[in-house]
């Protein structure tokens, strides 16, 4: 038998062409009985080889080669838990202290971090030195024959050195791939690494294709001369005892004081919440409560949830608005400790898809905070907390998908950037996916002939570094934290953001191997939230508790009734614009459906029409089997949520809340055949037993096993539809605070700035342009004859720097600016472009006695930019009337596009109202007016393209005129026709049929051509997310 | 008055040349010309215009003509105008006012700054106040609306036409030898030498174009530095006619050299003796012309694992420092076959034993491999072979390799 010990996989970043579980399938097709993955400065593969090793029996080592400072690599194995602990503490403190790319280890390190490790010689480095740092017993010599003749020199010279120190020798193959047709991937990433072409790389490539798993007797045969290398691989594998099963992670103690325990500690903060929550006498809470905390102390769970009420309870000291979601929203104890909003109890959520005592996972919560200084507040809080070696944030494996993978593989294949750059513009503009087989890159539109063998080789190399790994980044928000040092459980390394830290594992990693981690995300509506509020209490002169919302507001219900939810949390897109009308929601479980069931897995789940069908009535609602009916009930005997499948299984064949869950799990996205034959057959012996026998039976199974593939944890829905309830009440009754708030926190949500101010305005918003004198850095609110309007800050004029808009509200606080030439003098640091898009926004017109026109304030600001002497510097000149000509309403226009991306006046296709009247093109507001099934034509600006996947390839667009915004359908064969026009055109006229079901508005198109609008007037579309 | 032709036409110049000595050529697209005194010999503007026009038709040209009172304005007018326009003096400001602010090749910067002032044309910013441009433009701002006016003052920069370096001798009688027409080339090859010379002038490229009984033939000889030696450049004509001699007789030979610059060069004190690059490059020409283009040159190992993969690559001529002979890595030699010898090798229980081939037979006594190398997976000429080390009996050691299930003998160790 023979064990390889040296193989890198794609962990090594550019320098392997093969995951870790190919490496391990072809291990187990080989019979090679273990393995060690030695990937390059890092131990990022390790997890998900250890996992594809457990599960197909053979046994993986981990390693690593490290980069030394005096140049070479040293190649490490991990002997036991103390020589992990030092190789991930080797490379985090090189990592660390190094800039990225640059981190190399010197000899003074690795004697530091020696213990608990094997040095394999390769020749590359001194083995006199090798010997001194990891003593004679712990240095093999290794021997790897790839049929080269240079090789085969250094294997002399390796072996005579193994005989002078009397060193064992090991046999392996310096694996980079897992089958040697793998080489030509190989040779592309050697291109890709080394910034180069296929035909310009030559020496650089491989010299052959001999580094793959070899079966035992190949490799027995190749080193026939030296058959004890093979036997010492075997003999240093079996000396290899550790595997990531013993990584001695440890979750942090919360603190408590003398005579407490975490438990004791949790109990007590548990139930002063809940007297808070439920009042005294809330039995069937407590009941709850009480079931939770039991099973929270025997899984030794307290100290994680005390660590993440204390997250929370630093941002409610500091004023930064915190809410959980995820599956941590069906804990009464969450709810009590004040982690999560939503009521377990009155929602009737089920705990058992939180946390269960069968699972032997470490239960999941996720902290949604504001986007930007506050999440990065609370961020810093933990790290400040846990100390820097105590917490990291978890890295984000960026792997390669169709773009990147074209892109690189056409680079190092030599196809110029052009070509490329059609390719990915073409794919991005389009329903293309190199991911799925049926579908081709659009080759032959950007102009490739397809018969090309370079052609052929792109398609084929391209979908063969596919999710391979590119290279680490950092995930949005999952910290992990440890008891002790994080950085001897997994190497920690910088992120490219200042200040923060990385474990080189992602978030799915660190779930696997028990590490419990805490999810910050940053919301941009929990950003505009926050804002709202403290607009609402300086310019209302009232404060909103969002706790404390009236729960039934009829506005909120009247516009999401009426689909006019732009900019509301996510019930703004275009999907959930078209079902509201005939979802019509009435109470606060309704949002919770409606945010559940406009996505992609209910709709190709075909949960989403037979709902929609019978809550309007055109369909029964029929349960499946009356025991289920309280389950069913409430979702009209459809299921939508993952606690309904579970509640389905607990009740027809008496799966306990564990077992429920890992049946979820198991008929889940990663199905294993095995585990599903065998959780089957227990749940029909178990309806069986309760006399659900027959087609009930398999209707009821089928339904289980459709829906666990798609269903939504209603715990996420009712946390998100409370913030989708809490910008929708802020937008009906603080419209101009929650726009104030929404503009200032941009790029966010579905729709452009744009759009967000044209919906406001046709709510009698009024918006103020950006004023030298009024304006603020962010969008502010102003009283304008007792109403309140949303005067637009610096921070919507292109180009302009946050310090001139700063240095320009603490001059104007001393006095006014009587000229333009002062202001120019008072605020040095404003730019020539900055003046003149001022001054081409009418940002100056305000300036002095007299108002002016814009062009005047640019012929002024061209004088104030002229350089003069000292000596002249302070004469003002007189300020001259200009001889220019204003700006007619339609070059405004374009200045506010150019200037600042949008436009407080009129909209674009108000200049054409007239031309299209006469062609008898409709406005969207009077398709209202109009009947089911007639021929109409429509005209606007087009803000949203989208080719969902689940559409069968329909296309929708959002078109928006000065009146509205309407849904566009362009079926298959339409969008085929009209691609060319419908993706490069900004704005468009339609010709099609009004569709009006129950007043979801849209237009099934069947000719679409360009709108005589100029271009310079648009904003960039929402395409194909 | 002043005229100017603008179009893409070739001969402007010719044609500007043939009515006026004034000639500027102010892009390869635009020439201007006085047309001062020309009344007294054709007659009004008109009549010239039309003059100029019915002499450039009859030369092929196309272009647009336009005099006025100016260069400046005669140029703004021909470059936007199509056709011909006569711009009476004093209305020169009337024609130009509707032309874009374009015409006048601003700045990118100022011609968005003139957009955003809102002017588009050149009446618009003819009307803006001269004080008030130049506090904001400075003096181009008062340019720019001076030739707005048409009031430029553009004096013409007139230049010589380059000299040229042509001859060409037509035959009597048609010549098929190539040794009457080098004798006929060498003397014009001493002309033109000489002019060079005169000139301070030495060529890179020879043109030699030869003009058959129903066809031309044309050879461009590029020289690897300066040079004005009419034997050296005879040589070089004769080496590449005879590699690539003409198809017919020939009735007429022209010969054009292009000027440039001679080669100043001070060779050092201490390197070695060489030839003269002259006589070198003559050497080397005349061995390309024996041997083939690609088979002469300093040899060049390529950047592949492909095996004995190199190129010729031109000599370098400048002299080079001592190069430090000494050899740090001692390696056994090859010496190639080239192209390899076919071979059957004859394989006992996965060994080699025997080897046949047309210059060396013997049995194996020794042998190493396989070495496998392969490569350039991603062209038509894709490799993929193993090699051996052989020893023979005669303990020659010889190199071997299968490739596409046929052996080859590759080389002899040293």
């Amino acid at each position: 038998m023979y064990a390889e010990l040296h193989a890198r996989s794609a962990f090594s970043f550019l320098e392997g062409a093969s995951l870790p579980e190919d490496l391990i399938e072809e291990c187990a097709r080989l019979e090679i009985p273990a393995i060690a993955l030695v990937d390059t400065d890092n131990v990022s593969g390790a997890p998900r080889f250890y996992k594809a090793a457990k599960k197909a029996g053979i046994r993986p080592h981990i390693g690593a080669e490290i980069t030394a400072a005096r140049g070479g690599r040293h190649v490490l194995l991990v002997e036991n838990r103390t020589g992990y602990q030092n190789l991930c503490r080797l490379i985090s403190t090189m990592k660390l202290r190094s800039a990225k790319g640059t981190a190399a280890a010197t000899d003074e390190e690795f004697r530091h971090f020696a213990q608990g490790q094997i040095c394999i010689a390769d020749g590359s480095q001194p083995v006199e030195t090798l010997i001194d740092i990891y003593s004679p017993g712990k240095v093999y010599v290794e021997l790897q024959r790839h049929l080269d003749r240079t090789g085969e020199i250094r294997n002399q010279q390796v072996k005579a050195l193994a005989a002078k120190w009397n060193l064992p020798l090991i046999a392996s193959n310096g694996i980079r791939y897992a089958q040697a047709s793998q080489r030509e991937l190989m040779d592309v990433l050697t291109c890709v690494r080394h910034k180069t072409t296929i035909s310009e790389a030559g020496r650089l490539l491989e010299r052959n294709a001999e580094r793959y798993l070899k079966p035992s007797r190949m490799m027995q045969r190749l080193f026939a001369d030296t058959p004890g290398a093979i036997t010492g691989a075997m003999e240093l594998s079996d000396r290899l005892q550790f595997t990531l099963a013993d990584l001695g992670y440890e979750f942090p103690r919360y603190p408590v004081g003398n005579g407490e325990t975490m438990d004791s500690v949790l109990r007590n903060r548990t139930m002063a919440g809940a007297l808070g929550r439920y009042g005294p006498h809330h039995e069937k809470a407590y009941r709850q409560i009480e079931r939770e905390l039991t099973l929270i102390e025997k899984l030794k769970l307290s100290g994680y949830f005390l660590i993440v009420w204390d997250i929370a309870e630093f941002c409610r000291r500091e004023g930064i608005l915190v809410q959980g979601r995820g599956s941590a929203a069906n804990s009464a104890v969450c709810y009590s400790l004040g982690i999560t909003a939503v009521d377990p109890i009155k929602m009737e959520l089920l705990f058992e898809r939180f946390l269960s005592e069968e699972r032997g996972e470490w239960p999941d919560i996720d902290l949604d905070l504001p986007s930007g200084g506050d999440r990065e507040r609370a961020i810093q809080y933990v790290y400040q907390r846990y100390g820097k070696l105590g917490a990291a944030m978890t890295a984000n494996v960026i792997s390669y998908r169709s773009r990147s993978a074209l892109r690189d593989v056409g680079k190092a294949l030599g196809f110029d950037e052009e070509s490329l750059g059609r390719i990915s513009k073409l794919s991005s503009r389009g329903g293309w996916d190199l991911e799925s087989q049926k579908s081709e890159p659009p080759f032959e539109a950007a102009g490739l002939d397809v018969a090309d063998a370079r052609v052929t080789n792109l398609r084929a190399l391209s979908r063969q570094i596919l999710d391979l790994p590119r290279h680490l980044g950092q995930h949005s928000g999952g910290m992990v934290i440890c008891q002790g040092q994080l950085d001897s459980i997994v190497p920690l390394e910088p992120a490219t953001m200042p200040g923060r830290v990385i474990v080189q594992w992602d978030k799915e990693d660190c779930a696997d191997l028990g590490l419990i981690k805490v999810d910050l995300l940053g919301l941009g509506m929990m950003a505009v939230l926050r804002d709202s509020i403290t607009l609402i209490r300086d310019h209302y002169h009232e404060n909103v508790d969002l706790g404390k919302l009236p729960a039934d507001d009829p506005a909120v219900y009247t516009a999401l009734q009426g689909a006019d939810t732009v900019g509301m949390f996510q019930v703004e897109s275009r999907a959930q614009m078209s079902s509201l009308p005939r979802m019509r929601p009435k109470n606060f479980y309704d949002i919770v459906v409606q945010v559940a069931i406009i996505r992609p897995g209910p709709i190709a789940g075909n949960l989403m029409h037979p709902y929609l069908r019978r809550r309007e009535g055109i369909e029964e609602p029929v349960c499946l089997h009356p025991l289920l009916e309280p389950v069913l009930k409430r979702t009209l005997g459809v299921p939508l949520f993952q606690e309904q499948l579970l509640r389905m299984a607990m009740i027809a064949a008496d799966f306990t809340g564990g077992e429920a869950e890992e049946l979820r799990r198991a008929m889940g996205f990663k199905r294993s055949e095995q585990r599903m034959a065998v959780i089957e057959t227990r749940l029909r012996s178990g309806m069986a037993s309760k006399g659900i026998q027959g087609e009930t039976q398999d209707k009821i199974v089928k339904a289980i096993t459709a829906f666990a593939l798609y269903g939504f944890p209603e715990s996420h829905a009712a946390s998100f539809a409370l913030i989708a309830y809490a910008s929708a009440y802020l937008k009906c009754h603080y419209l101009a605070a929650f726009m104030a708030a929404i503009l200032n926190n941009q790029p966010m949500g579905f729709y452009s700035a744009l759009t967000l101010v044209k919906d406001a305005q046709r709510h009698g918003l009024h918006f103020l342009p950006v004023d030298v004198e009024r304006s603020q850095w962010p969008c502010a609110i102003e009283e304008r004859s007792s109403s309140l309007c949303v005067r637009l800050g610096f921070n919507y004029v292109k180009g302009f720097s946050q310090r001139s808009a700063e240095t320009i509200v603490a001059e104007r606080a001393q006095s006014p600016f009587p000229s333009i030439d002062d202001l120019r003098r008072r605020v040095p640091c404003i730019s020539k472009e900055e003046l003149k898009t001022l001054a081409d926004l009418g940002a100056l017109n305000r300036i002095g006695s007299e108002p002016r026109h814009r062009r005047d304030a640019l012929w002024q600001s061209e004088l104030a930019l002229r350089p003069v002497s000292e000596l002249l510097e302070i004469a003002a000149p007189a300020e001259v009337p200009s001889p220019l000509q204003p700006m007619n309403p339609i070059e405004r226009l374009r200045a506010d596009f150019a200037g600042s991306g949008l436009s407080i006046g009129a909209h674009p296709m108000r200049f054409y109202r007239e031309q299209l009247d006469r062609m008898r093109v409709t406005t969207v507001a009077a398709m209202k007016h109009r009947l089911n099934g007639c021929r109409i034509s429509v005209a606007g600006m087009i803000i949203c393209r989208q080719q969902p996947q689940t559409a069968k390839g329909f296309v929708f667009l959002s078109l928006e005129d000065e009146t509205g915004i309407v849904n566009i359908i362009l079926k298959p064969d339409v969008f085929a026709r009209l691609r060319v026009t419908v993706v490069n055109h900004a704005y468009l006229l339609v010709d099609g049929v009004l569709q009006n079901q129950r007043g979801a508005i849209s237009v099934r198109a069947h000719a679409v051509r360009p709108c005589p609008v100029p271009t310079s007037v648009s904003v960039s579309s929402h395409d194909f997310h | 008055m002043f005229a100017c032709l603008f179009g893409s036409s070739p001969n402007l110049a010719e044609l500007a040349r043939e009515f006026s000595p004034l000639v500027e050529l102010v892009t390869a697209e635009a020439v201007v010309f006085s047309i001062i005194g020309l009344n007294r010999l054709i007659g009004d503007a008109h009549q010239i215009a039309s003059e100029i026009s019915r002499r450039g038709a009859e030369m092929g040209l196309v272009a647009n003509l336009a005099i006025a009172s100016n260069p400046s304005a005669a140029m703004i007018v021909a470059r936007n105008i199509t056709g011909v326009t006569i711009i009476p003096a004093g209305q020169e400001a009337h024609v130009l006012a509707p032309l874009p602010v374009e015409a006048l090749s601003v700045s990118v910067e100022l011609s968005l700054t003139l957009l955003r002032w809102g002017i588009h044309t050149l009446g618009e910013l003819a009307e803006l106040p001269e004080i008030g441009l130049v506090e904001r433009l400075g003096e181009e701002g008062s340019r720019l609306r001076r030739l707005a006016l048409g009031q430029g003052d553009l004096l013409l920069d007139i230049r010589p036409s380059a000299p040229e370096y042509i001859m060409r001798q037509e035959f009597d009688d048609p010549v098929e030898l190539l040794e009457p027409l080098l004798f006929v080339m060498s003397a014009q090859l001493h002309e033109l030498t000489r002019k060079l010379d005169h000139d301070g002038q030495s060529t890179n490229r020879i043109t030699v174009t030869l003009t058959l009984e129903s066809s031309t033939f044309q050879r461009i000889i590029e020289l690897p530095f300066p040079m004005r030696d009419a034997l050296a450049l005879l040589k070089q004509i004769q080496f590449s006619l005879e590699a690539n001699p003409p198809p017919a007789s020939m009735i007429a030979v022209e010969i054009m050299l292009n000027p440039v610059a001679p080669r100043i060069l001070q060779s050092g004190l201490f390197l070695p003796a060489a030839p003269e690059p002259e006589k070198l490059h003559t050497l080397l020409s005349r061995l390309k012309a024996l041997a083939g283009e690609d088979r002469v040159g300093s040899p060049e190992i390529l950047n592949t694992h492909r095996p004995d993969a190199y190129r010729f690559r031109s000599c370098a001529f400048e002299p080079s420092a001592l190069k430090d002979s000494a050899r740090p890595n001692l390696r056994l030699a090859i010496r190639y076959f080239r192209p390899p010898l076919m071979a059957r090798i004859i394989v006992h229980e996965g060994r080699l034993r025997r080897l046949l081939s047309e210059r060396v037979s013997g049995d194996i006594v020794q042998s190493a491999g396989p070495w496998r190398t392969s490569g350039d997976w991603w062209t038509a000429t894709a490799w993929n072979r193993d090699e051996w080390d052989v020893v023979l009996e005669d303990r020659a050691v010889y190199r071997v390799y299968l490739s596409a299930k046929q052996w080859f003998l590759d080389g002899s160790y040293d």
